[in-house]
């Protein structure tokens, strides 16, 4: 990996490093399954030796069973690189160191057995196993190694120098030694006193100063000391999601386009006297996403920012260059870590916040004819065609290579014509990251297979892409210029024949029409639907509900007519109109037709209480046919009475002034009153 | 000149108005004209790559012609020729010359062209043993297939009309009759008849109430009440056949379009991606394309649905 700049987005540097940087060119990618890094041997607790042993276990079995997996596999493999490596050179007797050893190799080759046969006067507990995992960049290229680990755990009876026979490792049936290594053991209690270290595992730190947390990960070598460090703004918080410990994951930017990077740091903030070490991790998913880690250790410097008010410590975990493969809300998952508490009895689990990336296309306008979605960054493009010349049916090297930052494209559109056959490519690529941006080259060598003679115009190759800190299209462009095809001395090649003796594609589109060079007179066709949505649905329903509405509403009007007529023509109203008829009668003087008017009042009244016609009745039967219908006695009585005074007025003009209409008024009003039902 | 703004200015002020409205659209057409022509250039040189490149890039920008989708279905079909093909190619043709008879249905050559790409594709499948599948389309997708959506919705909107017509015609019946008795002239004189039964007490009411009952099964249907009857009962029956047509053909081009396989073979999977066994979908076939989902499309097949990658798929403007 190249060191590079500090970028404008990186905190600022630290006021003061905690604990010094590891010194490795190449530095773990994963983190180690390794036994969690417990008290020393006889003094961890009973359970915690379990758990070991079932670790110790579970990854033995994994080994085993790729072993057994992968033996042919193994054959072909290069024997991987074998390296021990002590805790301390310098223990006192009965003090605990580890000797640690480490076989990793690029094609990924299975190592087992590991073995290490101590001096005599040394008790030796172990191995535990672990995989290892690592990833270096480099002027050759990205470099993943891969492999086991072991570690033994050392104890020495009696003070002297000692040489440890180099551990070994059994790979493909043959036993690889690492390098023999020396302990000087001194009498106890001579030695100086060590700090304790954050790390519990026997005899200190495995990984010593190349550990990726360091020793006394994450507080100094004096814990008691009060925080002095001032606050950083640029990752102090409004609000902090826990008051101990948590995970934060930043991105530099949450809109962006297609294969547009994006930078995340997972950053871990942490209290004094909350953690001590970490004991798993689960990474980013970024499904939707490219990555490319920049800083897969993150930094050793820690910071101090506040969150919520409070006081925290921040290292950065981890910086990834990140590329959006699609559109729309992408979910960077979150970040989880397990850390073993200050008090180391008990287990935080800590997750970051789900960071949402809003992803789109480039825009349409202006989009260069050939581009392709995911083509972003600035590049540009060479090419080299050797030879110049060549017999037909003969082939060129054409190698493009595109450099540049970015989102580097996969492959290229050449410039296909008939007569020039282009094979598929041969892909190199060099990209390393250099400040936040990935940076290098990737090359195209292709075979190309010419088959018509004459001057042949390659043609140029082109790459469009959208430049996302111009904001526009560029295009990477390259002419790959003319080749001499001499026509061949020898028979033409024979192409792919079929059973039935004809070149495959020949029956099918050898005699293909010519194409259409000018646009004939075209209207698009509207397209539109007839009536849209809920319109259609109204068309549909409207004229018969019309229709039945019209036709209710002449329905309700005739019935209101009907019952406005009836009305009109009831006994009660025609009743009223011969009492009017009557009071004019007796207001102009003429009493006979104010009898007359009285009496049809009555008469009418009867009918509309009772139904009875009186005028089919004769006098002395009305009466009694009105208690029958249930009249009232006296009631009919007066009826009866009034009607008779009535025809006695018919023919006697004294009797009819005896005829008042308030009296046929009041029976009128009694009578319709005491209507009977 | 009356007050405010001058005629010739308002003119002017129209005038640059347009110009700015239509700048933008002649541009456009501009472009994609010049795109066309150097794709067709492309092709008449035999540089396929850069043919499909420009054919390409003009279907991107959204431009329908015909002649630019029958010269992209030549050029891929170029490409096969030379030897280039790359998986897909010919469902891409076969996609370029459907496109091309939808926006001009009479296009001989085009049906031509898309008639030997089918051919070639049965062909390659017969080479490969694979026997010939014949996806036949489900009732009532054929049904909905025999007019245009749009000629089913005229049909049952007819059909309304025709009901609400036969409604009003079987009502001209009553109204003529006065069964009802809706005139008021013919109530004032029932009214005036009441009142001489009054005086003269006659009770010839329950006979005149029954007469019009006697009258209308004594009398023949009127020839409107028999054709409004008629009417009703064929556009009853015309509607209820024609207007769930109408709406599944109206929701099935709402929701669905036509699309053209692009893979050398497509397997239907369920949502999860899980085969759903059955035949792959052939090169070059027409499907109908649903909702789409992240990278994967519903897709209808014949009777058989389910989904494929959305890149497996050309869907037809």
């Amino acid at each position: 990996m190249t060191t590079s700049p500090r970028a404008a987005s990186d905190p600022p540097a630290p006021r003061r490093s905690r604990v010094p940087p590891s010194g490795g060119h190449l530095r773990p990618w994963s983190t180690e399954h390794g036994p969690p890094r417990g008290a020393k041997p006889g003094s961890g607790s009973g359970a915690g030796r379990a758990r070991t042993e079932r670790a110790v276990n579970r990854l033995c079995a994994w080994v085993f069973a790729a072993v057994a997996l992968v033996p042919a596999a193994a054959a072909a493999q290069t024997p991987p690189d074998v390296t021990a490596q002590i805790s301390q050179t310098e223990v006192e007797v009965g003090e605990p160191f580890t000797v640690q050893l480490k076989a990793m190799s690029e094609d990924g080759a299975v190592a087992t057995g590991p073995e290490l046969r101590a001096p005599s006067g040394f008790s030796v507990s172990g191995p535990m196993l672990s995989t290892q995992s690592y990833m270096s960049f480099g002027t050759g290229g990205r470099r993943v190694l891969q492999g086991i680990g072991a570690t033994w755990t050392l104890v020495a009876s009696a003070p002297g120098t000692f040489t440890i026979p180099a551990p070994t490792v059994m790979w493909s049936g043959q036993r690889i030694a690492a390098t023999p290594l020396s302990v000087k053991v001194a009498p106890q209690g001579t030695l100086p006193r060590r700090q304790p270290g954050g790390f519990l595992f026997p005899g200190g730190n495995p990984f010593g100063s190349g550990s990726p947390f360091g020793p006394n990960w994450p507080f100094g070598a004096n814990d008691d000391e009060p925080d002095d460090l001032g606050d950083d703004p640029s990752l102090s918080l409004p609000r902090a999601p826990a008051k101990d410990v948590f995970l934060r994951v930043k991105a530099d930017k949450t809109r962006a386009v297609v294969g547009e990077q994006v930078t995340l740091s997972v950053y871990l903030y942490y209290a004094a006297r909350s953690i001590s070490e970490r004991a798993d991790t689960s990474r980013l998913p970024l499904k939707d996403f490219l990555q490319i880690p920049l800083m897969p250790d993150g930094s050793q410097a820690t910071y101090t920012a506040r969150a919520g008010g409070r006081a925290f410590s921040v290292r950065l975990l981890e910086k990834i260059a990140v590329f959006p493969l699609r559109t729309g809300v992408l979910h960077t998952g979150s970040y989880s870590e397990t850390f073993l508490a200050y008090n180391r009895r008990t287990r935080i689990k800590r997750s970051s916040e789900d960071v949402l990336i809003n992803v789109t296309e480039p825009p349409v306008a202006n989009r260069p004819v050939g581009y392709r979605l995911g083509d972003v960054g600035q590049f540009q493009v060479t090419a080299l065609v050797q030879p110049r010349r060549v017999e037909e049916g003969g082939s060129v090297a054409v190698s493009v290579k595109v450099t540049g930052s970015g989102n580097f494209p996969t492959s290229l559109q050449m410039p296909e014509k008939t007569g020039v056959e282009w094979l598929d490519p041969e892909k190199k690529e060099s990209l390393e990251p250099r400040g936040e941006e990935i940076t290098g080259f990737r090359s195209f060598g292709y075979v190309v297979r010419l088959t018509t003679p004459g001057s042949i115009d390659l043609g140029a190759v082109e790459l469009p892409h959208w430049n996302p800190r111009a904001k526009r299209y560029e295009v990477a462009r390259s002419q790959l210029g003319k080749v001499e095809v001499t026509p061949s001395k020898s028979a033409a090649p024979t192409p792919s024949a079929t059973a039935s003796g004809k070149p495959e594609n020949e029956e099918a589109f050898a005699h293909l029409p010519p194409p259409r060079t000018t646009l004939s007179p075209y209207s698009a066709p509207s397209g539109e639907m007839l009536l849209q949505g809920p319109a259609f649905a109204l068309a549909l329903g409207l004229p018969p509900l019309v229709a039945l509405a019209g036709i209710g509403g002449v329905e309700l009007a005739r019935r209101a007519r009907s019952r406005l007529s009836a009305r009109r023509s009831s006994p009660r109203t025609l009743a009223g109109e011969a009492l009017r008829d009557a009071r004019k009668a007796k207001a102009s003087g003429d009493e006979r037709a104010a009898a007359a008017a009285a009496e049809r009042a009555v008469v009418l009244a009867i009918e509309g209480a009772t139904g009875l016609k009186a005028r089919g009745l004769l006098k002395e039967e009305l009466a009694p046919a009105l208690v029958e219908a249930g009249v009232d006695g006296q009631l009919a009585e007066r009826a009866s009475a009034l009607l008779a005074a009535c025809d006695r007025a018919r023919f006697d003009p004294l009797a009819a002034a005896e005829v008042h209409v308030a009296d046929a008024e009041a029976l009128v009003a009694d009578l319709l009153r005491a209507r009977v039902s | 000149m009356r007050g405010g703004v001058p005629a010739r200015a308002r003119v002017a002020a129209a005038a640059f108005a347009a110009l700015l409205l239509a700048g933008p659209a002649r541009a456009d057409a501009t472009a994609d004209e010049a795109l066309f022509a150097k794709g067709s250039a492309a092709l008449s040189s035999g540089e396929y790559g850069a043919a499909i490149e420009a054919l390409e890039a003009l279907a991107d920008r959204g431009y329908l012609h015909p002649d630019a989708s029958y010269d992209r279905g030549l050029a891929y079909l170029m490409r096969i020729r030379a030897r280039a093909e790359r998986p897909g190619d010919l469902g891409r043709a076969a996609a370029a010359f459907e496109e091309t008879l939808r926006l001009s249905p009479d296009d001989r050559d085009a049906e031509a062209a898309l008639d030997q790409v089918r051919a070639e594709v049965t062909r390659r499948r017969a080479r490969k043993a694979g026997s010939g599948i014949d996806a036949r389309p489900t009732l009532d997708r054929v049904i909905v297939g025999l007019l245009p959506d749009t000629a089913w919705s005229i049909a049952s909107i007819v059909a309304s009309l025709l009901l609400a017509i036969g409604l009003v015609l079987r009502r001209f019946d009553r109204a003529e009759r006065g069964g009802g008795g809706s005139s008021a002239g013919e109530s004032a004189a029932r009214a005036e008849g009441a009142g001489r039964d009054d005086r003269g007490g006659g009770d010839g009411a329950g006979e005149r109430a029954a007469s019009p009952v006697l009258d209308r099964k004594a009398a023949p249907a009127h020839p409107l009440h028999v054709a409004g009857t008629v009417v009703v009962a064929v556009s009853i029956v015309g509607l209820l056949v024609l207007a769930p047509i109408a709406w599944h053909a109206r929701t099935l081009r709402l929701t669905t379009r036509p699309g053209v396989v692009v893979a050398t073979e497509a397997h239907l999977t369920d949502e999860t991606g899980r085969a759903l066994g059955g035949d792959a979908i052939p090169e070059a076939a027409a499907v109908e394309v649903g909702e789409r989902r992240g990278a994967v499309v519903h897709v209808r097949w014949g009777a058989s649905e389910g989904w494929l990658p959305a890149s497996s798929v050309r869907v037809l403007p």
